[in-house]
């Protein structure tokens, strides 16, 4: 065999090796229209954890808790300026000491959260009087009244039809697959008028999840509630999103099309390396988000990252990729978005009047600077309009 | 006779004990390892800032050094103030890529004795028992 045959086998055997080729990845700064610079004083960290939108007379603000100066600041995001703090009672019994969430309904009805119970939220205003503290009644344990509640980021609590809806995580042994059953349920509702807690019984673990063995850390769902009154749940491994409606699950394909792999439960009960490794590299679902000014839901899915047992876990995260999938009010996807990883903090984002908001808090960011917080946004219906 | 001598020596530099980790890391940062050793990620643990903010505030003028791991120095300064002398920084996270610390803070004692601190009572506890 001469040479040339030689490498032309050989490059044959290397092209029909390779893997399959890439989805045509769509760059998210073609969608990019603008960035927000928020100034942040000496008392302001930029991890932006606990905020709310509000969008007020026409103009946009992004409402922080500032856990430091136990205050809520309000932004206006128009100006780029910090217009106001709302100094908040944080002393117990009557305060709240630690606050797990926000919720700003209008600029005088703000609720505040705290942390593992429902019991002691607050309702106040814009000049941080309080209108209502809520106390459902306590269960006959401590365990029982407690309420792992999340309330930020793609886990927001809601105010729908009177009740706040709060998504809550298990504090049970998530390694036993006994445990993963349809008892718990992910979401808690509190009547305010009535003043009564309960679960929502659409929101227990899907079948796919139930008595297997998964890492815990993506035991997790992300829900919204649309102009149409329907709550969409997006759990963490289901391409499919999911609504109730008269007592009937809906379920609509929503998965991203760079999912290049199904998740796989574990065999058996995992080292912490090997979950560890499970959370950087199974690829996942993490937000949905519904955007009412367009009529659009976006869905956020983390591609896959690199894991490396030397490295540490949150930096393995920050670098990953993601990407936000277009759904249309028909659940239509209309197209799918890839970010670079390491700049944008995908569990910060949210959605406002001019489209999808992703600060560049991500902790491996080069350019990150404590004093500003910055604020790309992104309009997927940019390409329409032209 | 020279053989054995190199031999010995070989020997004797390979039993040397190593550096512990925590002692590593007390060079690196610049603190004295015969000190009781408070470390707060504020990198991987969410909760940890506000938790044990109060705390960590009253372990002033104690004979104790504190070493927050954390890559932005004002949310570190949030927490503490940074001197150098007792309060430390770890931007780099070294304390992280030395296993020192998975999340909720630890405490090292001299002698390496460690303890996972759970609750802002249970370091209060121990720095009452152990800490002048």
């Amino acid at each position: 065999m001469n040479n040339l045959n030689y490498f032309l086998i050989l490059g044959f055997i290397i092209f029909s090796c390779s893997s399959k080729p890439t989805e045509e990845k769509i760059n998210s700064d073609f969608y990019k229209i603008s960035e927000i610079n928020l100034p942040l004083d000496d008392s302001t960290a930029l991890d932006f954890i606990r905020t709310s939108y509000l969008f007020d007379n026409d103009t946009e603000f992004l409402y922080h808790q500032n856990e430091f100066k136990k205050s809520i600041q309000v932004y206006n995001l128009d100006l780029e300026t910090l217009e106001k703090e709302i100094k908040y009672p944080f002393t117990p019994p009557l305060g709240i000491n630690m606050v797990q969430g926000i919720l700003v309904i209008t600029s005088d009805s703000i609720f505040i959260f705290p942390t593992l119970t429902v019991r002691g939220s607050l309702l106040i205003n814009g000049s941080g009087e309080v209108l209502n503290r809520y106390m459902p009644p306590r269960e006959k344990s401590i365990e029982e009244s407690l309420v792992n509640h999340i309330s930020f980021g793609s886990m927001p609590t809601l105010l729908s039809k009177g009740k706040l809806r709060f998504i809550q995580l298990p504090m049970f042994e998530l390694s036993n697959p006994a445990n993963i059953n349809d008892e718990f349920k992910f979401e808690v509702s509190y009547d305010i008028e009535a003043n009564t807690l309960e679960f929502v019984e659409e929101s227990g673990f899907p079948s796919f999840y139930q008595n297997k063995i998964w890492a815990g850390g993506d035991l997790q769902v992300s829900r919204i509630e649309d102009d149409f009154e329907r709550v969409i749940y997006s759990w963490k491994y289901l391409d499919s999103l999911s609504y109730f409606l008269d007592g009937q699950e809906f379920k609509i394909f929503g998965g991203s099309k760079f999912k290049n792999a199904e998740i796989k439960p574990f065999s058996m009960i995992p080292e912490q390396e090997k979950k560890g490794k499970a959370l950087i590299e199974n690829p996942k679902y993490y937000g949905i988000y519904y955007d009412p000014f367009r009529k659009l839901y976006y869905r956020t899915f983390q591609i896959p990252g690199i894991y490396d047992q030397d490295a540490i876990p949150n930096e393995m995260d920050a670098k990953k990729q993601f990407s936000v999938i277009v759904l249309d009010k028909d659940f239509k996807i209309i197209k799918e978005v890839v970010f670079p990883g390491g700049i944008y903090n995908v569990y910060r984002a949210f959605v406002g009047k001019k489209g999808f908001y992703l600060p560049k808090n991500n902790i491996l960011n080069p350019e990150l600077r404590e004093n500003n917080l910055f604020i790309d946004v992104f309009d997927f219906t940019q390409d329409e309009k032209n | 006779m020279k053989k054995i001598s190199i031999l010995l020596l070989i020997i004797l530099l390979g039993c040397k004990p190593t550096a512990s980790n925590f002692e590593k890391y007390g060079s690196i940062i610049g603190f004295d390892t015969d000190t009781p050793t408070l470390i707060v990620s504020l990198e991987n643990c969410q909760y940890c800032f506000s938790v044990f903010k109060e705390s960590i505030q009253e372990l002033e003028g104690k004979k104790i050094n504190v070493v927050i791991i954390s890559a932005q120095e004002k949310k570190a300064n949030l927490l503490a103030k940074v001197d150098g002398k007792s309060i430390f920084i770890d931007n780099k996270k070294e304390g992280l890529k030395l296993g020192l610390i998975e999340s909720l803070p630890v405490l090292f004692f001299p002698g390496q004795k460690k303890e996972t601190i759970e609750t802002p009572d249970e370091l209060v506890d121990l720095i009452q028992k152990y800490v002048q």
